[in-house]
């Protein structure tokens, strides 16, 4: 009995030994706002934080009102670089926003004021961009630009959301005779492009064989080499080899502002797939694949 | 058949006895404390393992640092060129024509990505093409940008990222972000990991088999020695173990061995012992019968006869007497308590009144006792013990003497030691009894020694009281010339010697 109780205590020893440095898998910490909140974005210092305190909107039926309480409370919740604001909101649900800042504001403070501002207020769905102009007391513009929702970068952010953005996916239909535009929020990173987002998506909708994933990307002028990993030509996909071809290059085309892609599998361009798809030359959108 | 069963039923009941003992005995050791064997074998094992997790660590850190220090060096050094050329076009992209192509394959041969961002943080060049045209909110990038740094090597999760400012005129113009992916080195060190981990459990697989195997050899010598001193305490002192193994072990057993043997020396001793004072014992009492018996058969006997054969009788009684007498004196010296009255007293004095008491004997036999005394000798010992020691060896020196012989006392001193010479011209003892002398009830002639009234214990008992006075008792004798005692005595004994 002894040499047993020794013998499993050394096994155990050993095996907790063996397990010594595997780190646990984090769980990612999920941000979740309640009905009608949006969040805050401050600067603070050379960076753009979320603010402790969501913002409950008080009429979010009216965009107007809205831009109004979110605008006060940003002038509030920020420092005092931010002096006054006027705004307009135009038919085409685009903001003119005039700001007035203090005369000490340099460079990288407006654009940090600006970025927090725009992440914002474009959480307020009816706003599609954001004129902003800005003005010291004494009237001199300092900047004045149009803002879209994927205007600014907020590289290497850990702040999921404003490291996430909507990435357009089109995967096939129920009946898999087509494809469909889906939109969905891709956590990003510094070192994942969206076309790395686009083909984990895929794969998870089962359009890609399981495995699949991106070698590598590069964008020259309009064209995306996308390189991807040999699971992508013997796995099992979940559709017609066609849809899945542009299911990756509508995804791609739309996502990136891209004309055209051409897919590789580990460095070296197929001619076709699965033998029935030409991939030997870029391919552009196909609408004629779209429900 | 009722008997086959009863049989059988006692040994099933013998056997769960035995079982229950040894489980008992086996419980009993449980709690003795650590096993050596296992002590040897975890101690290996830990050593083993601690080697093996610092030299896994060590190695796949200098492995994983070197390459990315390699990487480090690739993405700074092909940077500081790219940065050369935007820097002298004022961050045109097009100038020379093939500025594109090159980053592109810079981002390519690192298998990462390459922005690059101008003095407005618009990313007018990223080669995912995701972001081009956006506005970059980075906190090392504005760093970077306002030259509070002139570039920054970062290692994230899967990359290693540098940034390095695009000198102008007016300051920087622009930051370069390279990234170059580290999948390589975490492939590697899930293969390092992999390795180290496979070669870890194979190597203390070795270990704890070796581990094993040690410990077994450093017990097995002892486990021997002790299953033989199990044997040996059960009384069986015959068998004798085999000197081998281990340096140690060897000296162990040389050990054992040699103990066994002076306990078996011991134990005959002993034997020989009670055999001996049986023998004694039983000789007057068998004397006192045969006396006995022979006056209640004679019916005619007379009272002369009586009276004589009474009065061997009582010789026997006194023989007896003696003996146990001798033999108490004996245990009592023997025993670790026995207590020397030491006092100061005149050797010449105690020679001069053990002399006097021996002299009628002496004469009797027309024996000449001569007694030189050097000087005059005062010593710190037991008179009543030293008494009886040189009264023994003077009355064996009368005793065993011829008749008309002689017996010469001698008393000599250093400032040391004192020396008492006792040398007769008796029959002396022969070569091959001299060792035996002063063995208890050994007698050179068992019939004379009776005769003279000898219990076989005086010499024993001599040397018994000379080594309790850390003294020394020799004998110098031939055969049928004399025998000469020579006894050497400090001066001021101190404390006594076990006999």
């Amino acid at each position: 009995m002894r040499r047993w109780i020794s013998i499993s205590v050394i096994l155990i020893l050993l095996g907790c030994l063996c397990g010594c440095g595997r780190s646990q898998d984090s769980v990612p910490s999920e941000t979740t706002l309640g009905e009608n909140m949006i969040h805050l974005y401050i600067v603070e210092g050379d960076r753009v934080l979320q603010s402790d305190e969501d913002y409950q909107l008080k009429t979010p039926d009216s965009v107007s009102s809205s831009i109004d309480d979110v605008m006060s409370a940003l002038l509030l919740a920020g420092d005092e670089t931010l002096e006054s604001y006027s705004y307009m909101l135009g038919e085409d649900n685009s903001l003119i926003l005039e700001l007035s800042v203090s005369e000490e504001m340099n460079k990288e403070q407006n654009l940090l004021m600006m970025a927090a501002i725009t992440q914002t207020l474009f959480q307020l769905k009816d706003i599609a961009s954001i004129q902003m102009t800005v003005k010291t007391r004494s009237e001199d513009v300092l900047e004045e630009q149009l803002y879209l929702r994927d205007s600014f970068f907020f590289y290497g952010y850990d702040e999921e959301s404003l490291a996430e953005e909507d990435i357009c996916v089109y995967v096939p239909t129920d009946d898999r005779l087509a494809l469909k535009r889906i939109v969905i929020k891709g956590k990003g990173s510094p070192n994942i492009s969206n076309q790395e987002l686009i083909v984990e998506e895929l794969v998870k909708q089962n359009v890609l064989p399981q495995g699949t994933h991106v070698n590598m990307v590069s964008v020259h002028d309009s064209l995306c080499y996308l390189d991807l990993s040999e699971e992508f030509i013997d796995g099992t996909i979940g559709a017609a080899p066609e849809l899945a071809v542009y299911a990756i290059v509508n995804s791609v085309a739309e996502q990136c502002g891209i004309e055209t892609v051409q897919i590789m599998v580990d460095g070296e361009i197929l001619n076709m797939y699965r033998g029935t798809v030409e991939i030997g030359k870029p391919l552009s959108f196909n609408s004629d694949v779209i429900e | 058949m009722q008997n086959q069963k009863e049989t059988t039923e006692k040994e099933k009941n013998e056997k769960k006895q035995l079982k229950k003992r040894e489980q008992a005995e086996k419980k009993q050791h449980k709690y003795m404390g650590i096993s050596l064997r296992g002590f040897v074998t975890f101690l290996i094992i830990l050593l083993c393992a601690g080697i093996m997790i610092v030299y896994s660590f060590l190695s796949g850190r200098l492995f994983i640092k070197r390459y990315q220090e390699q990487v480090e060096n690739n993405a700074s050094s092909q940077s500081e060129y790219l940065k050369n050329l935007l820097k002298e076009n004022g961050m045109s992209l097009t100038e020379p024509e093939d500025l594109h192509l090159r980053i592109e394959g810079l981002a390519t041969a690192l298998y990462g990505r390459v922005l690059v961002i101008n003095r407005d943080y618009r990313i007018i060049e990223d080669t995912y093409g995701n972001r081009d045209s956006a506005f970059i909110i980075n906190p090392d990038v504005i760093s970077v940008m306002r030259g509070q740094t002139n570039d920054k090597m970062t290692m994230a999760d899967g990359y290693i990222q540098y940034m390095t400012a695009i000198e102008g005129e007016n300051g920087n113009q622009g930051v370069l972000v390279i990234q170059a992916s580290i999948e390589g080195v975490e492939t590697i060190e899930r293969r390092v990991e992999q390795r180290n981990v496979l070669s870890f459990s194979l190597i203390m697989i070795v270990c704890v088999i070796a581990a094993w195997l040690i410990g077994n050899a450093c017990t097995r010598g002892i486990k021997r020695i002790n299953r033989q001193m199990e044997i040996a305490g059960d009384g069986q002192l015959e068998a004798k173990l085999d000197v081998r193994g281990f340096k140690e072990f060897k000296q162990l057993t040389e050990r054992y061995n040699s103990t066994i043997s002076r306990l078996k020396v011991i134990d005959s001793t002993r034997q020989e012992f009670v055999s001996n004072v049986s023998h004694e014992l039983k000789t007057p009492i068998t004397s006192m019968k045969v006396l006995a018996d022979s006056l209640i058969q004679n019916e005619d006997a007379d009272l002369d006869m009586y009276k004589e054969f009474m009065s061997d009788i009582v010789d026997e009684i006194d023989r007896e007497s003696k003996i146990i007498n001798d033999l108490l004196t004996l245990v009592k010296m023997d025993k670790k308590s026995a207590e020397m009255n030491l006092e100061e007293v005149s050797i010449n004095d105690l020679l001069e009144v053990i002399l006097k008491r021996v002299t009628p004997i002496a004469r009797s036999r027309g024996i000449e006792i001569t007694y030189e005394s050097y000087r005059d000798v005062t010593a710190t010992v037991d008179e009543v013990k030293l008494s009886l020691a040189l009264t023994n060896i003077i009355e064996n020196a009368v005793k065993y003497n011829v008749d008309n012989g002689w017996v010469k006392v001698t008393l000599n001193a250093d400032h040391k030691n004192f020396y008492v010479k006792v040398a007769d011209s008796g029959v002396g003892i022969p070569d091959d009894c001299k060792e035996q002398v002063f063995e208890r009830f050994y007698r050179v002639d068992k019939a004379r020694s009776r005769d003279t009234g000898g219990t076989g214990l005086g010499l024993a008992i001599t040397k018994s009281v000379i080594l309790m006075h850390k003294g020394t008792i020799k004998l110098y004798s031939e055969s049928g010339e004399g025998t000469t005692f020579t006894i050497k005595v400090p001066m001021k004994a101190e404390g006594g010697e076990k006999a």
